[in-house]
């Protein structure tokens, strides 16, 4: 089994992003969780890699945040969205408001907003599953529940994120 | 396209990282996990950590504890009576133990000995249990060269022993806590002395006829005593590592 190294560490850098929204933290206990992963299980060609990396990714980011309310719960609060994208985009020099990205940003906030109507497990499946490609073996891993738990929670899970996409008016092409 | 993949196009929009990680340093690392530099972590065994720990105790320390250990063969065979005074002097081995297991506290080395593969408790741990066998090993030595000589049993001598060695330990553990104890390391030599010197006046006195009134009418109070103390020295000292590696995060 071949371990694309560079492929995880995007992946998990994603998912870490997600849940602290610190470049350089993100960064950080990424290869924190490479360290610890490689210094206790020695090769990363094991099929246990990728659930082990994003258990101790997790705990790292738990740990780092413990007391303080996750921050990816923070940021699926509108105004904290709308802020840091806006502070990015002024930034990287784009107007807030430019016509070929605008269309972007309307999507962007009606995803955050039908997201922030799931339940954390409901986005952390999504987040593993439909976005990381984790499959449902090593998901189960990293959340603690079966196979099966994890087909079904999925499922529900995505209908429950097209139902809330289409309160927000995406049901079709966006 | 799909429900899956529209809905999968929609989250990674919503996912994608605003930043993307720095790439000079991603590539560093992944360099360094492909040229295995970063490698298994070799698993350290306790007997392995305690050998480790054991060369880190001075000298001095070792020669202190093998003198009073020679001291006592020496006076038991020139004068059986003298061998009492020997008791007394534990209160100095113990004096010893004190200021070797703060050593590296006084010159500050608990900030870098928090980065070794071991916790600072299991360090502070590892040197007091080694020098606690050390520290009994003379006791049993003193013990069994006095033997002969006077008719109480063994754990009533281990007790009359082990009783000024534990006091001069939670006093001087008791003295690290103050300000004065901090700023005056050698400050547990005074109450390491007196003790010592009450200890040959009252609590072993230098006759043999006198035991029996002392020992063994409060046999079990002094074996009480002993076991008393000794349950304090290690709470005392359990407590003043969790302060001092409070004090270094603080610090930190």
């Amino acid at each position: 089994m071949s371990f694309d190294i560079s492929m995880q560490y995007d992946r998990l850098y994603r998912y870490c992003y997600y849940h602290t929204h610190n470049r350089i933290l993100a960064q950080d206990i990424v290869q924190e969780a490479f360290t610890r992963y490689i210094e206790r299980y020695g090769s990363l060609d094991d099929k246990n890699a990728v659930p082990y990396l994003y258990v101790i990714a997790r705990n790292l980011c738990i740990d780092h945040y413990r007391g303080q309310g996750t921050q990816a719960e923070k940021y699926l609060q509108e105004q904290t969205y709308v802020e840091d994208l806006n502070v990015r985009r002024s930034e990287a020099g784009y107007s807030v408001v430019e016509d070929n990205t605008q269309n972007t940003l309307i999507t962007k906030l009606s995803i955050q907003r039908a997201l922030s109507r799931l339940s954390e497990e409901e986005r952390e499946l999504l987040l593993l599953i439909s976005v990381n490609e984790v499959s449902a073996r090593e998901a189960g891993m990293i959340l603690g529940i079966s196979r099966f738990a994890i087909y079904r929670r999925l499922r529900l899970a995505q209908k429950h994120f097209r139902t809330e996409l289409g309160k927000e008016g995406i049901d079709g092409d966006y | 396209m799909t429900t899956e993949a529209k809905n999968r196009e929609l989250l990674l929009l919503f996912f994608e990282p605003d930043e993307m990680p720095n790439p000079a340093k991603k590539e560093a690392f992944l360099k360094n996990v492909m040229t295995g530099q970063i490698t298994r972590a070799t698993k350290i065994t306790l007997d392995r950590m305690l050998l480790i720990q054991a060369k880190y105790i001075r000298k001095t320390a070792w020669l202190a504890a093998l003198m009073i250990l020679l001291a006592a063969a020496l006076i038991t065979k020139g004068s059986p009576n003298g061998v009492l005074q020997i008791a007394a002097l534990t209160s100095l081995l113990a004096f010893v133990t004190e200021i070797e297991t703060r050593r590296s506290y006084a010159y500050g080395m608990a900030e870098l000995e928090m980065t070794t593969p071991f916790s600072l408790r299991s360090i502070r741990y590892a040197r007091f249990l080694i020098l606690g066998l050390l520290d009994l090993s003379v006791l049993t030595g003193i013990a069994l060269f006095i033997r002969n000589y006077i008719t109480i049993s063994a754990m009533l001598t281990l007790s009359c022993l082990l009783l000024p060695f534990l006091l001069t330990m939670a006093g001087a553990l008791l003295l690290e806590r103050t300000a004065f104890g901090r700023s005056h390391p050698y400050g547990s030599g005074v109450l390491a002395l007196l003790i010592a010197a009450g200890t040959e006046g009252f609590l072993i006195p230098n006759s043999t006829a006198a035991i029996p009134l002392v020992v063994h009418g409060f046999g079990w109070v002094l074996e009480l005593a002993a076991v008393f103390l000794l349950v304090t020295v290690i709470a005392l000292f359990c407590t003043n590592v969790k302060r001092e590696e409070e004090m270094t995060a603080i610090w930190n």
